[in-house]
């Protein structure tokens, strides 16, 4: 009878937690394997613009000449800069040609980590911390208030192509949760800014949204006028004076 | 010497049977460094096939027309005996 | 059942014992007394520890050998107690396996890289704080094993449960049932229970071809085929895209699998994730017959295993052979099998006046037979035989043909004018394994990949291993290892003979060159030139010698080597464009509009292929899974085939058909028993008849050859295999081939 119980019970707590707004909560914003597109397709013809093409040099330069296949990761975040966010198959297949390896190679790269993302996003990347110090401080209520904002689901491109929303790990930026951040992938990679928005509130990013949309820089930071950087609003309460030196040790007593 | 030119009139096929180190079939081996290049010069398109395999007898045989095989044992020949076999075995 | 109860009386806990029976005395505990309690001198006396108990002598797994290259760099380890002698650089699981204990293991296989991905050869290690992956940890002297503690059993346990645990319920329709690894390891080595109550992850199949059907959910990522795709197949084609439980291992674009190696992805997989698609849904492994016999298709003699249910050949499997293709086969070998069911011929024919065939009784067509050949003159009948043709059979051609006077009896692929004298001038001296010494390698006019893949395969080895310089001459192609491509055709040659070319210095400095020379060479008019050429090389860089001889031919078809060790060797070349009779046994790639029109042509063979549209009579023979024969590889190596599945329709063995005909024709050939004609073959090329041995060739084509006067030609070198699926009857006859080379071959 308490086993009964139990169960009940837990399929009811298990009901509660379906209900959340997001359907997938994949991180990566495509599939394991590649569908052919019209603009995502191994057969369009896509170099490095003649400016990357010396950041590439230079970025070759850092790692060893029979190890070129290292440069893999910063030469894809380059790739990525410049297609406006997103990898088409034709710029990895650019990328296994400069580091001199088999394609495949460049794919796993690309498929392990979720920042590489290889089906389009908007030219202003919107991503929402979900770990659990920004989860407690309402990041799921910020996502949604995006996503009903934008009327996108998650990891979709509004219709002018402006925008998506993704979700993102831990930025480090606790003391001011919860933030968002923008990756800027409207100008190319010599405009690319990768910018945290903290201390955010559900309106607060909606007006976030309609600056950029608008086309305005806004400072980055914490969103909160009361707050400097993570310090408490209405200023410090510990740290008020120099930090006290360690106590004098006689070093020879050892 | 003029018969070792010869030997396509009645000979269709030659063949040396010898193992690779046995001391039997030293005398078939020498026989065969020494003059397989010759013969085979002077009779090009008579089929010299030399055959080894560990644990054979040394053995020379020959084939004539219509199938016709004759062969002898090279065991303890000297060259000019297995000359002399040949010669034999070309006549006929 | 009076002893069980006893034995059941006997095992009832001492406790209800007591209260059973109630100690007299009113004493509530027995006190008892040991020697050792009573004097110390007692105590030290029983102070002595028993001796060793005796453990008994164990062999390595799988009756291997243990070879220990430097004797005095061999260090001692423990497995379970055991003392064993191992050479230094083993890993623990292969110091296990010297000691006799099979570890399981997943992503171990001992011909690719260690990946030490699926935990599930953990072993226990003295003085270790955690268990180790004995596949990739080095085995150190005076390290103690331990294989069967509970630690050990439980990381087992515990790593076949998390195996299991997004593995899909698919034991009923995978194809990979009752030889699947994870099935076996988990009766073996699992718990008999799993916790997992979630909702297990899919995965989406892959489409890697006709040959590989992939099911991508029983995947267990164990990255097998991406290591063989990339180190042996040569093959960049496989990853592993995506990371934690949404791993999935594919080609990412929608890329077949285009390597003539890519059937062994299906034997390599420990599940039933990457299985045969021909064989898909066919049968089990437990109906099946094995039987150990030698491929055909091409001349390296793969050694495969022949299942098969009844009648019906139902796959082909590779044997381990450490010398000729370690444990892989060609695509072509493993998946010809369905042409054996296809065009056989399985009763004697004569064409009728007609035009028309007609079944007739073999009484009747072998009397047809043998009143034609009287009527024509020796030097008018011709006989070729196939490129599948065992050793016996063409024997026995050989002598019938012989006895009717005529001395024109050929084989197909070795051109017109053989020379068959000197064994070294026709068979890969090397051998296939020495290759792997080899560090220089010049091909001439071969394109190994589709000529003999096996002999590709160890090429690729050995420039991996030891990055041999290979250079090569022919028309472009693409091979997976790195090679120069030196030129194209025999100025190439030339150049290289007269020591003007840049690579003579290369093959100069190798201290073991290897020339390796097409069978496609054979066709060439000027082949006598062309090979002196080479041989002029050879002694230039010093390719032979009495310790290496570098020199090789790669022969194209199974039935070149013993041809020509048989003296299959016409004696006039144009004998067949004059002909009246023909013999035809098996050759369906010979040149039919040389037969002039008014010749009797008469085709023993398998399968209705070509040359069966021109003969006049039809004598079914038996295909290689059917018959004892003796088959020689191009390396000089005798091996057997073993009969299968019982021949289709009325169709005999070839040596028993041209016997049978002999003593129709009246020269009744002096042998009737497979142990006769093998005498006969003994005194005509001993070799043949030791089977399993290689004989190692005595003179040299490079010393002995005469000099010839003939020019060489300009013409480039071709292909000699224009399509690597299609090269024979069977290979012709196949569904699979054909679906093969409409999807797989590059354009």
């Amino acid at each position: 009878m308490l086993a009964r119980l139990a169960a009940k019970r837990l399929h009811e707590i298990r009901h509660v937690f379906r209900q959340s707004p997001q359907v997938s909560r994949s991180l990566s914003t495509a599939l394991n394997y590649h569908i052919d597109s019209p603009d995502n397709n191994p057969d369009l013809p896509w170099e490095f613009s003649d400016a990357n093409k010396s950041k590439v040099k230079e970025i070759m330069s850092h790692y060893p000449s029979n190890y070129k296949q290292s440069a893999v990761i910063p030469l894809l975040d380059l790739a990525q800069q410049q297609h406006g966010g997103w990898l088409p198959v034709s710029a990895m297949n650019a990328v296994a040609k400069v580091i001199e390896v088999a394609p495949i190679r460049v794919f796993e790269v690309a498929t392990f980590y979720s920042m590489f993302n290889r089906t389009k996003v908007g030219k202003y990347h919107l991503l929402v911390c979900g770990t659990t110090p920004c989860m407690i401080r309402g990041s799921r209520e910020i996502e949604s208030a995006l996503l009903k904002h934008l009327g996108v689901k998650r990891n979709e491109v509004t219709k002018d192509g402006l925008f998506s929303v993704g979700e993102m790990e831990c930025m480090g930026c606790c003391v001011n949760a919860p933030m968002i951040t923008v990756a800027d992938y409207s100008n190319g990679s010599e405009g690319y800014t990768y910018n945290y928005y903290e201390d955010v509130t559900p309106e607060r990013v909606v007006e976030i949204v309609e600056l950029l949309r608008r086309g305005e820089k806004l400072p980055p930071g914490t969103q909160n006028p009361k707050r400097t950087k993570c310090g408490p609003e209405g200023g410090n309460t510990t740290l008020l004076s120099e930090p006290k030196p360690p106590l004098c040790r006689d070093l020879d007593a050892c | 010497m003029a018969w070792r030119g010869q030997l396509t009139k009645n000979l269709r096929e030659l063949r040396f049977l010898f193992c690779q180190s046995s001391p039997a079939s030293s005398s078939a081996r020498s026989f065969v460094e020494n003059n397989y290049k010759e013969l085979k010069t002077l009779n090009p398109k008579l089929p010299i096939l030399i055959r080894e395999c560990r644990g054979t007898e040394p053995q020379l045989w020959v084939r004539y027309d219509f199938g016709v095989e004759k062969g002898i044992r090279l065991e303890g020949l000297s060259e000019e005996q297995i000359f002399k076999a040949l010669k034999e075995f070309a006549k006929l | 059942m009076g002893l069980g109860l006893l034995a059941s009386r006997a095992l009832r806990p001492a406790a209800s014992r007591l209260l059973r029976y109630p100690p007299r005395h009113g004493l509530a505990r027995a006190i008892g007394s040991t020697p050792e309690r009573q004097s110390p001198e007692a105590s030290a006396a029983q102070a002595q520890p028993d001796p060793a108990p005796e453990l008994p002598p164990r062999k390595p797994v799988a009756g291997a050998r243990v070879h220990l290259p430097n004797p005095e760099d061999a260090i001692e380890v423990f497995v379970d107690g055991y003392p064993v002698k191992i050479p230094k650089g083993m890993t623990v699981l292969q110091a296990c396996e010297v000691a006799g204990v099979d570890i399981p293991r997943f992503c171990y296989h001992n011909r690719l890289s260690i990946a030490g991905n699926c935990r599930m050869c953990l072993v226990e290690v003295e003085k270790s704080p955690k268990p180790v992956a004995s596949c990739a940890m080095p085995a150190l002297p005076g390290m103690k094993i331990k294989t069967d503690t509970p630690i050990a059993k439980k990381a087992r346990e515990g790593v076949m449960e998390f195996l299991l645990m997004n593995h899909p319920l698919d034991c009923p329709i995978c194809d990979q049932g009752g030889e699947c690894d994870l099935q076996d390891q988990s009766m073996a080595f699992g718990s008999d229970r799993g916790r997992f109550t979630e909702v297990k992850r899919s995965v989406v199949d892959k489409n890697l071809g006709p040959l590989v059907k992939t099911v991508m959910t029983r995947c267990i990522q164990c990255t097998r085929c991406v290591r063989f795709a990339t180190e042996i197949a040569g093959v960049q084609d496989l990853g592993v895209l995506g990371r934690g439980s949404g791993e999935e291992i594919g080609t990412y674009v929608e890329k077949l699998m285009t390597s003539e190696l890519s059937g062994n992805v299906i034997d390599i997989c420990p599940v039933g994730a990457l299985t045969s698609k021909p064989f898909a849904f066919k049968a089990r492994n437990w109906e099946l017959k094995g039987t150990e016999t030698i491929d055909v298709t091409d001349a390296v003699g793969s050694n495969i295993r022949i299942d098969s249910r009844g009648p019906e050949v139902l796959r082909i499997l590779p044997r381990l052979n450490e010398d000729i293709n370690e444990e892989w086969i060609s695509d072509k070998t493993r998946f010809c099998y369905d042409g054996l069911k296809r065009q056989r011929l399985n009763d004697p024919m004569i064409r009728g006046a007609d035009g028309r065939f007609q079944a007739v009784s073999w009484h009747d067509a072998l009397a047809m037979v043998g009143e034609v050949i009287h009527k024509v003159g020796p030097e008018e009948i011709v006989g070729v035989a196939g490129k599948l043709s065992d050793a016996e059979s063409m024997m026995a051609l050989k002598d019938f043909l012989n006895r009717m006077g005529s001395n024109n009896v050929m084989c197909e692929g070795n051109g017109k004018h053989p020379n068959a004298d000197l064994r070294s001038g026709y068979i890969m001296n090397t051998g296939i394994a020495g290759l792997e010494k080899a560090d220089v390698f010049l091909l001439v006019g071969t394109q190994p990949r589709v000529e003999a893949a096996m002999v590709n395969a160890r090429i690729r080895k050995t420039v991996r291993a030891t990055h041999a310089k290979v250079g090569y001459i022919g028309p472009p192609t693409d091979s997976n290892y790195d090679h120069e491509h030196l030129g194209t055709g025999p100025q190439t040659l030339t150049e290289l003979a007269e020591g003007r070319h840049p690579f003579c210095s290369t093959l100069k400095n190798a201290k073991n060159p290897a020339i390796i020379v097409g069978a496609g060479l054979f066709e060439r008019e000027d082949s006598d030139a062309i090979f002196s050429a080479i041989e002029t090389i050879a002694k230039n860089g010093n390719v032979v010698r009495p310790d290496w001889n570098g020199y090789n031919v790669l022969l194209l078809h199974a039935a070149q080597a013993a041809a020509l060790d048989l003296g299959l060797v016409p004696q006039s070349p144009d004998s067949i464009k004059s002909a009246k009779f023909v013999y035809l046994m098996g050759a369906d790639d010979i040149n039919l509009k040389d037969i002039p029109d008014d010749a009797f042509v008469v085709y023993q063979g398998h399968h209705g292929d070509q040359s069966v549209y021109r003969a006049n009579v039809i004598l079914p023979a038996s295909a290689f899974s059917e018959k004892e024969g003796t088959y020689e590889n191009t390396e000089g190596c005798i091996q057997q085939t073993l009969p299968a599945v019982p021949t289709v329709g009325d169709a005999r063995d070839d040596w028993k058909i041209v016997r049978a005909l002999s003593e129709v024709a009246g020269v009744q050939l002096p042998y009737d028993s497979v142990g006769g004609i093998r005498s006969r073959i003994w005194t005509v090329a001993p070799n043949l008849v030791s089977v399993d041995e290689r004989e190692p060739t005595t003179f040299s084509t490079t010393t002995m050859r005469p000099n010839t006067n003939q020019k060489i030609s300009p013409n480039d070198f071709g292909m000699a295999v224009e399509n690597f699926y299609m090269t024979d009857a069977i290979t012709r006859a196949s569904k699979i081939m054909a679906q093969c080379s409409a999807m797989l071959l590059k354009k």
